[in-house]
């Protein structure tokens, strides 16, 4: 994770506070727009959220908030339901880690 | 060099912002288009900007619009760094007004490269333009006589724009910046000689 983000400890320490201050408002978006069901909601609030968590790694919860933004863009809302209940497993996962990442100092 | 970092995700703005103090740039941020475009309206905008294409209001591609419709800021100059992957969105972006354009997940080396090529073109186009303005001032300060002059055929009088007949030496000396020392040439000298 450190090499993907530069090769600086530091600095990944910043990026890690910032992204667990940024993840929950995050998910929360992601989550109000599967509730609506409203395709370009999903697009865009995944694809935000893809952007964030793929600062940290490119598979895991980056892959399942890729397919949500494609299930939004595809306009495939009743999809949404499953492949959201996989993110909120993939991310409490990358949560976790990086909260003992964030310890560890 | 300022550089504007137009971005939603916090946690990439914030390494962008570290990495490109690294490299010497002085960064302005901004979270979404529509506070990028705010800045880009200031007297003295970033020369140089990396514009997100999904942001929320304006997006990029839109933003690249705005910009290459703006004389002013004509020499901006923009890179798309979006996840937007396909050959189809890279086609679009450039054809908005991007200069280049940087697919994420991306190298961090790669962009300190393809700054250096921005910034290498931003200071070319700034010489360039302080040379110009330059020559414009020394051109303003050239006076130079053009167009139709009606003249006495006898008296070699010039007739100016307000009818009077000038001596030609006194219209020269108005309209031009030459200056005269009055001599005798030597035709004239043997004709005068008696006088």
């Amino acid at each position: 994770m450190i090499a993907r983000l530069g090769g600086d400890e530091e600095l990944a320490r910043q990026l890690v506070t910032l992204f667990l201050d940024e993840c929950p408002r995050m998910m929360a978006e992601v989550r109000d727009s599967v509730a609506q069901g409203t395709p370009d909601l999903v697009r865009r609030a995944a694809h935000a959220f893809k952007g964030s968590v793929s600062n940290f790694l490119a598979e895991g919860p980056t892959v399942t908030a890729y397919a949500l933004e494609t299930i939004g863009r595809d306009g495939r809302t009743a999809d949404a339901p499953a492949v959201l209940a996989r993110l909120e497993i993939e991310v409490d996962a990358l949560v976790a880690q990086l909260r003992a990442f964030d310890a560890s100092r | 060099m300022q550089i504007l970092i137009a971005d939603d995700d916090v946690v990439l703005r914030h390494s962008l912002r570290v990495h490109l103090e690294r490299w010497d740039y002085e960064v302005v941020e901004c979270a979404d288009g529509a506070a990028a475009w705010q800045v880009m309206r200031e007297p003295s905008p970033p020369p140089m900007a990396i514009m997100d294409w999904n942001m929320p209001g304006v997006d990029g591609p839109a933003l690249c619009q705005e910009v290459r419709e703006t004389p002013a800021l004509s020499g901006m100059y923009i890179i798309l760094l979006t996840s937007n992957a396909s050959k189809q969105d890279m086609i679009t972006g450039l054809e908005s007004g991007a200069d280049d354009y940087i697919i994420k997940p991306f190298d961090w080396d790669e962009l300190k490269a393809r700054l250096r090529i921005g910034n290498r073109i931003v200071s070319l186009q700034q010489a360039l333009g302080a040379r110009v303005n330059e020559l414009q001032q020394a051109l303003s300060s050239v006076r130079v006589l053009t167009g139709l002059l009606p003249i006495c055929a006898y008296c070699k009088r010039i007739r100016d724009d307000k009818d009077y007949w000038l001596q030609i030496e006194h219209y020269l000396s108005v309209h031009s910046d030459a200056r005269f020392s009055h001599g005798i040439c030597p035709e004239c000298l043997v004709k005068h000689a008696d006088e």
